[in-house]
């Protein structure tokens, strides 16, 4: 009896013994990173850094996983069940936006002051558990520093990258330049559009020395796609040219205009940069951004065939239609001669490069739009403009062997920068004014118009005597060398033209085929609508205007 | 020391010594039910049962019997429908294998994780263990839900429990027992989309109005040469066959009792496709076993073996079974005939790729095999030479279960009108095989023991207990969500309780329970919930008079519970970094470099939702004849894990998770049950009503509109706008514009035909602050059913009714194919007959009857918004079952050795009265996809 009862408290000892082994729930698995395991290795600080470039905008996923042209007068979204299709009716607002970069932005400025936070003390974290004396290591380690150091660098050009996409959406937003462990702390009223400029220019200013001029002249053109002193000078002259464009300098301080002029011809003046000799070819997988000195920055894409599958005329096996080019635009692009029974003959050239139309030879067929053809308007699915897309798409992939190709988003190229550069050049100074810089205005614009395999004609200062002619040569030719790289609704913003443009219908046209012979008719494809003012901005999303308790204040109109 | 020592040594390797030094104290079994376990009295059928142990809980002790629920069908879930009071089913779809009803007990009481834990013989267990057992081997489903009846749960108890017990084996000769059913499933309903030529009528009004003149596609001579291929028709059968088989054997002596059950089910799909080696119908093929072994080794101990698991193959045709049936409602009647014109290839293009015939019977098969075990061992040592009353168990179980699959795959060319040219990318490929080494598995361990003391002495009944439980369990990566691949859960719970019983007068449970979990930071591990009982039944007082009332007892419980979700995020008190962005460098083929960043914020302090419960309750007893039970309820949720929406975007989007939701869950249930006879007709009549609303008192939401907050509102309140009426022609001015004087809308531009939605701001403009609650969630607030049997000599029938109301559904989510015309080449209904049209020219003019917007074949940003017009109230009255049997007199029966004959007639899901179903012609649980089955059985039970 007395055994037994021994044995039962026993029982109860082992138990209370047991209870408190806390070991027996001490069971974590750390499936991810913690700061103990970081602590030991060095290579997190280069995983911090590859994070900050994420929210570099990928044109080709921009909206409907797609161009974002489609909500410009450039083209128009194959389908009406798309975000697009919200965009151009004006149903989007401070509840819902589809082109929400806000947060996009914001998460990028964080990742940079992240890690320049978390790079601060480099030399020692990148000598963490390695070997620093042996030649070999040793050289590897001050690779290492000194790739850090440009990190550094580059992180504060992003920085100004991501605040410039920011305000040409948002206008000011608040500048935040350091990670904050207290949301209350985060929580900064809006800066001035004006300020913001500011600081892009002086950041810009301060950093240039230490970045690269070119990854392949410094024999690493592994590392191309991150950014050079020249990608640095085109986001500095875009937040130039930005802040004299009308919607954001509405007194028309020439000044300003003169600023963006000289900070374009900064990058002129380098001589490290000149148009490519076949401009179709500059957006296909066969020139790769080393081989052309017109690219100044470009995203890099693995091979894929997402744009072809995309924008494929449904007609072709495997194509989805996608993007189509309105017919507001083929009446942009000029005509080298006039043939009255062929809209499309005799024309500038970048249009047949840019878009596939009735007739011509595209996924290795002649496409035919007419009733009965593989194209067939009446078909569903088809363009509902009549025309597809044919910029960055390379002919010919086999989608049904799932062909793949190399490609790059191009951020800036030469064209552009010198389009902007005449742009505010004639704003500044007049069509024909050199000043101390390289070009004139005109000479700008004709570098571009003539490029090999372009060759429009000149023009000339007679036909363009003055800024408002040279003005609306420079928009056109902006409109038609730029088309479908995501600049257009944005100029359109910044010119303040939006209100009369955006307003417009989307035009297509209507293909028939009388006696074996095509005919083209005009009609109204879609409707558009964009509310001046209030749309020259993105109203800020109505969350972070709630969030701050009355801190951030919407844009006007919202 | 030593003992803690070898403990945190050899734990992770779980070696049997530690199993038996567990085993000595851990037991979950007791929570007051320890000493129905063993000493369960075999209860009545479809009664509340006023026995003696019954008439002394403290909460409401609700249960069913496996025999009882037993209806042909192959998933235990759908036979619990209506059943227990506070117990909501809601049916899933019909695929064989696939055709559960998810549960809720009350309602739900959180907008986190609000799973319920299932136990099976007092170990928790999965919920496909659950959905696969044989009624017949249950001997009770019970739904614990008051704070009385969870108090021992702890960490897990806070959503309500699934407690289920097994038969065991009687002393006495050999009983055997058969049971089949055999019989025919078909689709309670499929919703068909209009044919070829109403099709063509509406396509032409449809592109005639985002045109805006008349303008037809179709003429009616093109219209009638077009196919009109019925594809649901082409696809599926009319009927697929149902079958089980159940034997089950017990008996035993004094020294070892037994429990033995094999059962088989089997179920065809109803795709119209041969099974053979290269393809295949759903099928689902089940076989059950279960052993339960008791022993009496010695006077003092007593042993339990259990085993019961089961095997079950599936195949289904190899091709996504949601689209196949999405396809079949999207894919108009027109588009092609099932071959292309050679007759020999399938059919196809590029807008609509995935003939749905050829999906079937061309795409190859899908086999998948189940297979899962539960095996308990419990001792029990009787300590009375010790003291009077004392007793100890020990108890170990171990589950798991594990699928892996086989298919055989191919691809065909997609032709069309004759062309030689192949439509899509796809070819015709031979056949591969694929396949799938079972990484679906799950895997518990339990160890649990408990020391128990009962004593009675003169008035005074005392039972305490001191139960311990310990499991691990791990899952793989699918099945386990965001907490990652085969990690380990580790969880502990101690519990106390004491159960008094005065004079079979007065009832006080007390318990006080500590869990541990291994997902909270160390010192910060354990949850205490305390919770106590009373109960006092009043018919046993003196001064009680039991003419008419003959039982009379009231209940009251409060106490508090937790939990602690599986499947959720892990470790948030824990900082981490995952992998994060990047983004290619490099000419020619790029090189990624890859990011990292950190997950979110750490919260130290993260710990288990909790929930405090309050519960009242009735039982009572009329002239033996009438029962009746009625419970009330008040759930305060607190801590719920809920996201920081708080945070600004400048902090770069990282959030944390913070224990600051609040939600208050409340309702009743009540149970009547009349039983009586006249004569040889006996009959009872049972009706079961359960109410239960909820509202979120605090969830950290960034509130935009006021209107449309959930905050305030119960969880899964349905928003949006509120229809006025159809825009007309007059209100538009010959631009097309609206006339002045109307609300300016901000949804993209409006015609005749569209829907004006109700300015509720008064401000002049419809857009985002016109929306309010227009409807409620799922989750009925009424939940109810009537059950009646009766019985004449040797002839017996069986009906139940059940039904659900204040639950909405909005068609555009749950049924957009069948609701939306047209949209992305689309298909086109009947519910889009009513639409708004006028074209006198053509003698079309629907103003005045129209309840659907005009047709477009795009989609349209106005129409298509969540609104009143398409809230629709999907509450039902569904006739469940019915069955007629007959028992063959004994005196025939004794002549062939057999104990009792019955055979018996029933129909399952036979009807179903609700709105969704008269005005729309869809199921009101299953609106869209594979449909909820009805079927027709004739079964055969017998007694050996």
């Amino acid at each position: 009896m007395k055994k037994q009862l021994v044995y039962t408290i026993t029982s109860i000892l082992v138990l209370a013994s047991f209870i408190s082994c806390e070991e027996l729930l001490n069971s974590k698995e750390d499936i991810y990173l913690t700061d103990e395991m970081l602590d030991t290795r060095y290579s997190q600080i280069f995983n911090y850094a590859n994070r900050m470039y994420s929210n570099v905008q990928n044109g080709f996923n921009t909206i409907d996983d797609n161009l974002f042209a489609t909500v410009s007068d450039e083209a128009q979204y194959f389908i009406t069940t798309s975000e697009s299709q919200r965009f151009n009716e004006g149903s989007w607002n401070q509840y819902y936006n589809p082109d929400n970069f806000y947060v996009k932005g914001y998460q990028g400025i964080y990742d940079v002051n992240y890690f320049l936070e978390h790079s601060v003390n480099y030399k020692e974290q990148l000598a963490t558990n390695r070997d620093t004396l042996s030649t070999d290591n040793k050289r590897k380690y001050a690779d290492d520093v000194e790739d850090i150091e440009r990190f550094r660098a580059e992180a504060r050009i992003l920085r100004c990258y991501y605040y410039f996409e920011l305000i040409k959406r948002y206008g000011g937003v608040p500048l935040i330049i350091k990670t904050y462990s207290n949301p209350a702390d985060a929580n900064l009223p809006r800066e001035t559009f004006e300020n913001i400029v500011e600081f892009i220019v002086n950041e810009i200013d301060e950093t240039l020395p230490y970045l690269v001029e070119n990854w392949t002249d410094v024999g690493m053109p592994n590392k191309d796609g991150r950014i050079t002193q020249g990608t640095a000078m085109c986001i500095k002259a875009i937040s130039l040219l930005y802040a004299a464009s009308p919607l954001n300098n509405p007194e028309n301080d020439t000044s300003k205009w003169e600023r963006a002029a000289k900070a374009y011809h900064d990058i002129i003046e380098t001589g490290r940069y000149a148009l490519h000799n076949d401009f179709q070819s500059l957006f296909l997988e066969s020139i790769t951004a080393d081989k052309s000195k017109e690219i100044i920055w470009a995203v890099r894409m693995s091979a894929n065939n997402q744009m072809e599958r995309r924008n494929y005329p449904i007609g072709t096996s495997g194509g989805n239609t996608g993007v189509c080019p309105s017919h507001n635009l083929f009446l942009a692009y000029e005509h080298k001669t006039n043939n009255p029974t062929n809209p499309y003959a005799g024309m500038d050239p970048r249009f047949a490069m840019s878009v596939a139309y009735n007739g011509s030879v595209w996924t290795g067929r002649q496409l035919d739009m007419s009733l009965g053809g593989i194209d067939d308007q009446s078909k569903k699915n088809t363009s509902p403009t009549g025309y597809y897309l044919k910029k960055f798409l390379n002919d010919n992939v086999n989608l049904v062997n799932d062909d793949k190709k190399n490609r790059n988003w191009i951020i800036f190229r030469y064209a552009d920068v010198l389009l902007s550069y005449a742009e505010a050049m004639n704003e500044a100074y007049g069509p024909n004014d050199k000043q101390n810089f390289t070009y004139t205005a005109l000479q700008a614009i004709n570098l571009v118009r003539q490029r090999q395999g372009v060759a429009m004609k000149a023009i000339t200062s007679t036909l363009v005597p003055d800024i408002t002619t040279f003005r609306e040569k420079v928009k056109n030719e902006r409109r038609v060398e730029l088309a479908f790289e995501g600049h257009r609704y944005w100029d359109l913003c910044r010119w303040k033209d939006a209100e009369i443009i955006l307003n417009q219908p989307i035009l297509g046209v209507k293909v028939e085929k009388i006696n074996s012979r095509f005919t083209y008719t005009q009609f109204e494809s879609s409707k558009r609508k964009f509310i001046a003012p209030k749309m020259y901005l993105y109203p800020i999303p109505q969350s972070e205007i709630v969030k701050s308790g009355g801190i951030l204040v919407q844009n006007p109109g919202w | 020391m030593k003992i803690k020592n070898k403990c945190s040594y050899s734990y992770s390797s779980i070696s049997m010594s530690i199993i038996w030094a567990c085993s000595l104290f851990l037991n979950l079994s007791a929570f007051s039910q320890v000493k129905q376990d063993s000493l369960r009295l075999h209860e009545q059928k479809n009664e509340i049962k006023i026995t003696a142990k019954h008439s002394l809980l403290t909460y409401s002790g609700d249960k069913i019997s496996g025999d009882e629920i037993n209806i042909p069908t192959a998933s235990l879930s759908n036979m619990l429908s209506g059943r227990i009071p506070g117990l909501i089913t809601f049916q899933g779809n019909g695929e064989p294998g696939n055709d559960f009803s998810s549960l809720a007990i009350r309602g739900i009481g959180t907008y986190y994780n609000s799973g319920i834990p299932v136990f099976v013989d007092g170990f928790q267990i999965e919920n496909n263990y659950l959905q696969a057992m044989s009624a017949l081997e249950i001997e009770s489903i019970e739904v614990l839900k008051d704070a009385s009846a969870l108090a021992s749960f702890g960490m897990r108890g806070a959503n309500g429990i699934i407690w289920i017990t097994t038969k065991r084996g009687k002393e006495g000769k050999l009983g055997v027992q058969f049971q089949s059913h055999l019989g025919f499933q078909q689709a309670t309903n499929i919703l068909k989309p209009l044919n070829t030529q109403k099709y063509t009528q509406l396509y032409n009004e449809a592109i005639s109005n985002d045109n805006g003149y008349w303008s037809p596609t179709y003429d009616s001579s093109t219209a009638s040469s077009l196919p009109d291929v019925d594809w649901f028709n082409e696809v599926l059968q009319k009927t697929s066959p149902y079958q089980d088989i159940n034997l089950s054997m017990n008996g035993g002596n004094k020294l070892a009792r037994y429990y033995v059950m094999l059962g088989y089910v089997g179920q065809n799909g109803l795709y119209n496709v041969q099974q053979n080696d290269t393809m295949a119908n759903a099928s689902y093929n089940r076989y059950n076993l279960r052993t339960n072994l008791d022993l009496s080794i010695s006077p003092y101990i007593e042993a339990k073996i259990d085993i019961g698991g089961y095997v079950i193959a599936r195949t289904n045709p190899n091709t996504n079974i949601n689209d196949l049936w999405d396809n079949m409602a999207k894919y108009p009647n027109m588009i092609y005939p099932v071959k292309s014109i050679q007759g020999t290839e399938w059919s196809g293009s590029s807008i609509y790729p995935n003939n749905p015939v050829a999906e079937t019977k061309a795409r190859g098969r899908v086999s998948s095999h189940q297979r899962s075990l539960q095996f308990n061992l419990a001792l029990k040592e009787k300590l009375d030479f010790v003291a009077p009353g004392l007793y100890l168990q020990e108890r170990i179980s171990l589950s798991n279960w594990v699928q892996d699959g086989a298919s055989n795959t191919r691809s065909y060319a997609r032709y069309l009108d004759g062309s030689e040219e192949p439509q899509t990318t796809d070819l015709n490929t031979p056949y591969t095989r694929g396949e799938d080494n079972g990484n679906a598995q799950w895997n518990w361990q339990h160890f649990a023991g408990t020391l128990g003391y009962d004593k009675h002495w003169e008035k005074h009944e005392l039972s305490a207990t001191f139960n311990a439980l310990y499991n691990t369990y791990n899952t793989d990566a699918a099945r386990n969500g965001a907490a990652g691949l085969m990690l380990y859960y580790r969880y502990a719970n101690l519990n106390a309780a004491i159960n008094y019983i005065y004079e079979n007068r007065y009832i006080l449970d007390l318990s006080y329970t500590a869990s541990g979990s291994d997902n909270y930071r160390p010192g910060n591990r354990w949850g205490y919930y305390p919770t106590v009982g009373t109960a006092w039944v009043i018919s046993n007082e003196d001064f009680f008079q039991k003419d008419v009332i003959n039982f009379f007892k009231l209940r009251a419980s409060v106490g508090s519970t937790g939990f602690d979700p599986m499947g959720e995020k892990r470790f948030l008190w824990q900082k981490y970094y995952s992998a994060q962005g990047g983004f290619n460098t490099g000419n020619g083929t790029p090189t990624w470099n890859g990011g990292l960043g950190l997950m979110y914020l750490a919260n130290p302090d993260i710990f288990a939702e909790k929930s405090l419960k309050f519960d009242i309750g009735v039982d009572a007893s009329f002239l033996n004849k009438l029962n009746f039970e009625l419970n009330g309820f008040v759930d305060k949720r607190s801590n719920i894990v809920t996201k920081d929406e708080m945070i600004p975007a400048g902090m770069g989007a990282i959030t944390s998770y913070n224990n600051v939701g609040k939600v208050t869950n409340m309702g009743y249930e009540a149970k009547l049950v009349f039983s009586d006879k006249i004569g040889d007709f006996k009959y009872s009549a049972t009706a079961m009503l359960s109410y239960n609303s909820n509202t979120i008192d605090y969830m950290s939401e960034v509130i935009t509109v006021d209107k449309i907050a959930k905050t305030g509102n119960s969880i899964g309140s349905r928003f949006g706008y509120v229809f006025d009426r159809f825009y007309d022609v007059t209100d538009f001015d010959e631009n097309g514009n609206l006339v002045e004087g109307l609300d300016v809308t901000t949804f993209g531009k409006v015609q005749p035909g569209d829907i004006k939605y109700k300015d509720l701001l008064v401000d002049g403009i419809i857009d985002e602050n016109d929306q309010q609650k227009i409807g409620n969630s799922y989750i009925p607030n009424y939940y109810y059913s009537f059950q009646l049997r009766a019985s004449y000599k040797g002839f017996d029938v069986s009906a139940m009714l059940q039904g659900a109301s204040g639950r909405d559904v909005n068609i555009l989510d749950a049924a957009p194919l069948q609701t939306i015309a047209f949209r992305n080449n689309g298909n086109v209904y009947p519910i889009a007959e009513n639409r708004w049209a006028y074209y006198p020219e053509q003698n079309i003019d629907t103003r005045l009857t129209a309840s659907y917007p005009r047709l477009s074949t795009h989609d349209n940003n106005n129409n298509y918004k969540a609104s009143t017009l398409w809230i629709y109230d999907s509450s039902y009255l569904k006739f469940r079952n019915i069955e007629f049997g007959y028992n063959f007199p004994e005196k025939l029966l004794d002549k062939i050795k057999i104990k009792d004959l019955r055979i018996f007639l029933s129909g399952i899901n036979l009807f179903e009265f609700s709105k969704l179903k008269s005005e729309l012609g869809m199921n009101a649980e299953v609106l869209s996809g594979y449909p909820a089955m009805k079927s027709y059985n004739i079964g055969l039970t017998i007694n050996f």
